[in-house]
């Protein structure tokens, strides 16, 4: 426990300085900025601002694209409740009864239940990560290639149960997110798969470029080939605070949308999103006045509210603790880390203490930087959503293209995101869903490796997989994600929950 | 992180509608996956298999190649028994030219610099508006790829080509 203080102590020195709280706070700022701009989701923010992180020390990098996170995370509740407009999908679910408050004339209300629950909700998992990492190092320790590959197996099974729409369809959209990862040099050979005598091809298809590409230049095609430009009804703003029942009843969700979202951040494959629905859902299912959900329910703003930041935040520990990026989001962090020069790795914490806490530690500046951001300027975020989308894609097109470049100064992956914002477009519009697919190119890699290391050392006999309790219990678990999966009853709740 | 879109969110949060039939998605969708996993079958028809010790780099590409391919048969098989073919419906005035931006910038930037990539390909993407605006394009044009050219040429100082070599 005195550990744990004292990392925590560490963690909070390093966050509290100046220079890391500024670049908190300008992480959060920006992030918010970009955020609240409908249609941008988290990848395409961080993608976007990845080259503004370039020249600072790795501490400060990361800690402002977590900055930049939380805000673009939290500028999409903002649209959300005043626009009736998404800034991605972890805010679907507030739309619903955000945006009917908002009609009643509580938009103000709702987006303080929004900042709060989140600012709970973020306090919680920052504690939750500080415990739970030093004993899931420990953990990841005993970690042989055979477990790490039935760890991302397990990934991927619950990337299935997590995607909307027919499951079908998503272990097609890993095979080819699978197939995407295999591009390149093979590690143990040198051998060029898939390269079609590209150079640029040999290393692979950078994660920054996929995301972008399936999310950010997709996202920009589809809003234009939408039909007409619909902004939804402004809505007046009203006062900010809540009253006392209120705060009665949002408290209650507030908990329980923490505890669901950090639960589900967590797993592999996880993240915000499924942590919103399933908490609308459970809000909804013990509320004793369903009706009210939809018609402007307080707690159906608290609970997917504080669920999609525990979630934000919670899928923060595999990527830290065992070094799996469980999400896009958290690939491009990784990928942010490679640039500065360090792996993320199990060994993280004792390699680099002050970035592992100091990154930690931020995250609670972080939230605080969003209540103290979100509060006083909703005002100036409405007046930004003023600005027309045709004024505003130029930008996004442009800002998208300037980040791919200065990546790797690559005009090559720049053409390659037009390639896969096509491809994005092509799959949205056949109802294929791209987030296990990303998920498959993230991992499909490190599968492979640790796939053939294990067959290494058991001689070629598979059966290491099941000797090894470790790995035979993910496996185990994964067998039953899938029989879950069959199972009528099942099906019909995941439906609900993911189509709220 | 997700596959929603804007349009798939408004959709979300629309009142229900009656489910469309899908089965043209899937049949659509199916011929995809099984095409780009043919295709990847077929390139790769020389890499070296292996064997479960020593596994070459054709293993996993086979098997996953294979597992697409055989996917996309089913979802087309499972689309032609569901039937309904409302064929979905793609604007493709915006996505090309949106593609055509990005490629005319992947293609200038290396030569003639920041600045002209960036002028290039906004004033292409503008285009792609639902009504495009002739006055108002060559301001947003030249604004954004000054501001670009500003803030990332010379006050973040990041190493790119700004002006024509």
């Amino acid at each position: 426990m005195s550990e744990i203080v004292q990392s925590l102590a560490l963690g909070f020195g390093v966050a509290a300085s100046l220079s890391n709280l500024w670049y908190c706070f300008l992480g959060a700022l920006i992030g918010t900025l970009i955020g609240v701009l409908p249609g941008i989701g988290p990848i395409a923010t961080m993608a976007m601002l990845l080259p503004l992180t370039y020249y600072l020390q790795p501490t400060e990098a990361l800690i402002m694209l977590a900055g930049i996170y939380y805000g673009a995370q939290y500028g999409g509740s903002t649209t959300a409740v005043l626009m009736r407009l998404p800034g991605e999908s972890s805010s679907v679910v507030t739309c619903l009864d955000g945006y009917a408050m908002a009609r009643k004339g509580r938009a103000g209300t709702a987006l303080a239940t929004a900042a709060l629950a989140s600012f709970f909700a973020g306090t919680v998992v920052t504690l939750l990560i500080a415990v739970a990492s030093p004993a899931l190092t420990e953990l990841a320790q005993k970690f042989g290639p055979a477990e790490y590959f039935s760890l991302m197996a397990l990934g991927l099974v619950a990337a299935v149960v997590f995607a909307q729409g027919s499951p079908l369809r998503a272990v097609g959209a890993i095979f080819l997110g699978l197939l995407l990862g295999l591009i390149g040099a093979d590690v143990n050979t040198g051998f060029d798969r898939f390269t079609f005598d590209r150079p640029e091809l040999r290393d692979g298809i950078g994660v920054v470029v996929v995301s972008m590409g399936l999310f950010g230049i997709a996202e920009i095609m589809l809003n234009l080939s939408g039909g007409p430009e619909d902004q939804g009804e402004r809505t007046k703003l009203s006062r900010l605070w809540l009253t006392r029942e209120d705060f009665r009843a949002a408290w209650p969700a507030t908990l329980r949308g923490t505890g669901i979202g950090a639960l589900l951040g967590i797993l592999p494959g996880g993240g915000a999103m499924l942590g919103s629905f399933a908490s609308y859902a459970v809000e909804k299912r013990i509320s004793d006045t369903p009706e009210r959900f939809g018609e402007g329910a307080i707690e159906g703003v608290a609970g997917p509210e504080a669920a999609n930041n525990a979630g934000a935040q919670s899928s923060f520990i595999p990527m830290l603790a065992l070094g799996i990026p469980g999400n896009s989001v958290m690939a491009m962090m990784a990928g942010a880390m490679l640039i500065h020069g360090i792996a993320p790795s199990p060994n993280l914490a004792s390699t680099q203490p002050q970035l592992f806490w100091g990154l930690i530690a931020s995250m609670w500046f972080g939230n605080l930087m969003l209540l103290v951001i979100n509060l006083p300027l909703i005002g100036l975020w409405v007046k930004l959503l003023a600005a027309p989308y045709r004024m505003l894609f130029p930008a996004i097109l442009l800002f998208c293209c300037i980040g791919i470049y200065t990546v790797n100064n690559s005009a090559f992956e720049v053409g390659l995101v037009a390639l896969f914002g096509l491809l994005g477009v092509v799959l949205a519009k056949l109802e294929c869903p791209l987030a296990p697919l990303v998920l498959a190119f993230i991992l499909g890699p490190m599968m492979e490796e640790n796939l053939r290391r294990a067959m290494l050392l058991s001689r070629g006999d598979p059966a290491i997989f099941l000797s090894r309790p470790i790995s035979l219990g993910l496996l185990i678990a994964c067998a039953l994600v899938v029989a879950l999966l069959l199972m009528p009853n099942f099906r019909r709740a995941r439906e609900a929950a993911t189509e709220a | 992180m997700s596959p929603l879109n804007d349009s798939d969110a408004r959709a979300a949060v629309a009142p229900p509608e009656p489910a469309p039939a899908s089965g043209a998605n899937d049949v659509l969708l199916g011929l995809l996956f099984a095409a780009i996993g043919a295709a990847a079958l077929y390139i790769g028809r020389d890499y070296v298999f292996g064997t479960s010790l020593r596994m070459g780099p054709g293993f996993l590409p086979r098997i996953v190649a294979g597992g697409l391919t055989l996917l996309g048969l089913v979802l087309v098989i499972r689309g032609i028994l569901a039937g309904g073919w409302a064929l979905p419906v793609i604007g493709w005035r915006p996505i090309l030219l949106i593609s055509l931006a990005v490629i005319v910038f992947a293609a200038t930037i290396d030569r003639l610099g920041l600045f002209v990539a960036s002028l290039l390909s906004v004033a292409i993407g503008t285009c792609a508006a639902q009504e495009i605006r002739w006055k108002e394009l060559p301001f947003v044009a030249f604004g954004l790829a000054a501001f670009c050219t500003i803030l990332f040429g010379y006050l973040l100082k990041i190493s790119m080509p700004v002006w024509p070599q």
